[in-house]
């Protein structure tokens, strides 16, 4: 098995990464696909808690790559989902106790038993980010229809681009249909505009998000809410099916930008 | 006083006549401008000294000066400072008028003095170059264009764009969509008016220019 490894990243804090992270594991591992989520926001981790796997930390990131414990000890399996494992971040370090040489290399052995290693960068653009984006394939980079978090987004595609990784895609989180309309908020192809870059998802806003947080049950256990229907299509994508953007502000434009990156080969082209 | 250019193979300092604390003073003037400020940061820099003998003082003094504006400066071995050398060595040719690359001269409009960028340039992404720049694809919100020319994009122009970096006030910015942050010419500075929020206006390409002492806006039109 060769995994593919996706960086989760934004640039601004609190846009959404770790939730975005953890749902996509969940619709990821929904799907069949063997899943391994690492938490590389050492120091402030929260991945484990919107899991709701904290209660089952024992081994964490630095303690595998410092060699205190195998890859396998520090992998907690989600009781939920025996396709889900995460590695998460340990809390009393910061992000100089890895380099990026270090995740790479933990990166490279998860491929070998995971079909997606999703990797939750912390915010910024100083080591911890440097870090998580170093063994990427493929980024995502999550941003809110918000001027400050879309010029954040803009700097993060800058330095993905730099590292010379594959072109970044876009997830628009926590979009208010209803303030789009009346003119209040940014829509897609404003964000679009500036960021050029191929949107691969659109969330929108749902309270059952912080519900759910809170009580370390990820949306996309149950697609039916709003958000985690988006992040079942999100992983759709992945998966490199051809899905349909959903319509959440009366915007054509939205279509105009179907992203093609994530599909394979054989699939037609759908505008 | 003191005359400041661009030349291929940096910046050209001539120091004219006048008290060495007022020719000093207006050297760190010029270099302190907010207008060049940018622009000569990392710049080598070549001294004419005309008919001036500077002393060893003197040259400690414009030293220090340079340092502080992060500009390479390679100081020429005392005594050998004559008014006929450029700083560096005593076997480089003296700059003649002709190796002089007039940022503002527009007979050299698309020779060798521009610079083409093919892409989009991001938040705190800078382009920085001695001559015109031609950026083809946007420039972002947070980026940075100086140029001691002009700055033609070929998109949409929404960063902070600086033109005629050196003091050159004839220098122009266009672009198919003109809304920087905060748009530079030579000395003079002017933000883009509020726009009315929600409403995208499609004004079509425009051109900033330096008209009776201030910035102006015109569609672009050659």
């Amino acid at each position: 098995m060769a995994g593919v490894v996706i960086t989760i990243t934004s640039g601004k804090g609190g846009v959404g990464k770790t939730t975005t992270t953890a749902n996509l594991g969940v619709a990821l591992a929904r799907r069949g696909k063997k899943v391994a989520c690492i938490d590389a926001d050492i120091g402030l981790r929260n991945l484990d808690v919107v899991l709701g796997l904290e209660n089952r930390i024992v081994y964490d990131l630095v303690d595998v790559v410092e060699g205190r414990a195998r890859l396998r000890q520090a992998l907690i399996k989600d009781k939920r989902l025996p396709e889900l494992q995460m590695i998460p971040a340990a809390q009393t370090r910061d992000k100089t106790a890895v380099n990026p040489a270090q995740m790479t290399k933990l990166a490279d052995e998860l491929r070998k038993d995971f079909d997606f290693i999703l990797i939750d960068s912390p915010a910024g653009i100083e080591a911890g980010f440097k870090n998580a984006i170093a063994p990427a394939d493929r980024v995502l980079i999550v941003t809110t229809p918000e001027v400050s978090a879309v010029r954040d987004a803009d700097r993060i595609i800058g330095l993905v681009e730099a590292a010379e990784k594959a072109a970044p895609k876009l997830i628009l989180n926590r979009l208010r249909p209803s303030m789009v309309k009346r003119g209040d908020m940014l829509d897609t192809s404003d964000v679009l505009e500036i960021l050029s870059i191929d949107l691969i998802g659109i969330v929108p806003e749902d309270e059952s998000i912080i519900t759910s947080t809170n009580k370390g049950q990820p949306v996309a256990l149950d697609e039916r809410s709003p958000a985690g229907a988006a992040y079942g299509r999100i992983a759709q994508r992945i998966l490199g099916q051809d899905v349909p953007f959903r319509n959440f502000e009366d915007n054509a434009n939205v279509f105009q930008r179907m992203s093609r990156w994530f599909r394979g080969g054989d699939h037609g082209g759908q505008q | 006083m003191i005359s400041l250019k661009g030349t291929r193979e940096g910046l050209l300092i001539t120091l004219g006549d006048g008290e060495w604390p007022d020719v000093l003073a207006e050297l760190a003037i010029q270099l302190g401008k907010p207008s060049a400020a940018d622009f000569f940061r990392g710049a080598s820099v070549r001294l004419e000294t005309g008919d001036r003998e500077l002393t060893s003082a003197q040259l400690d003094e414009l030293e220090q000066l340079f340092e502080l504006h992060e500009m390479k400066f390679g100081r020429p071995q005392i005594p050998s400072v004559s008014s006929e050398y450029a700083s560096e060595n005593d076997s480089a040719p003296r700059l003649n008028e002709a190796e002089v690359i007039e940022p503002n001269g527009r007979e050299h409009v698309g020779l060798i003095d521009a610079a083409m960028v093919r892409r989009t340039i991001r938040s705190g992404q800078v382009i920085r170059y001695a001559g015109h720049i031609v950026i083809y694809g946007d420039v972002n919100p947070g980026a940075e264009i100086i140029a001691s020319g002009d700055v033609l994009v070929w998109g949409k122009l929404r960063g902070v764009v600086h033109a005629g970096a050196g003091g050159d006030e004839r220098a122009v910015v266009g672009a198919l969509l003109l809304a920087p942050t905060q748009l530079r010419i030579g000395s003079h500075i002017a933000r883009a008016p509020d726009p009315p929020r929600g409403k995208k206006i499609m004004r079509g390409a425009e051109m900033a220019r330096v008209r009776d002492d201030r910035i102006v806006i015109e569609s672009w039109t050659v």
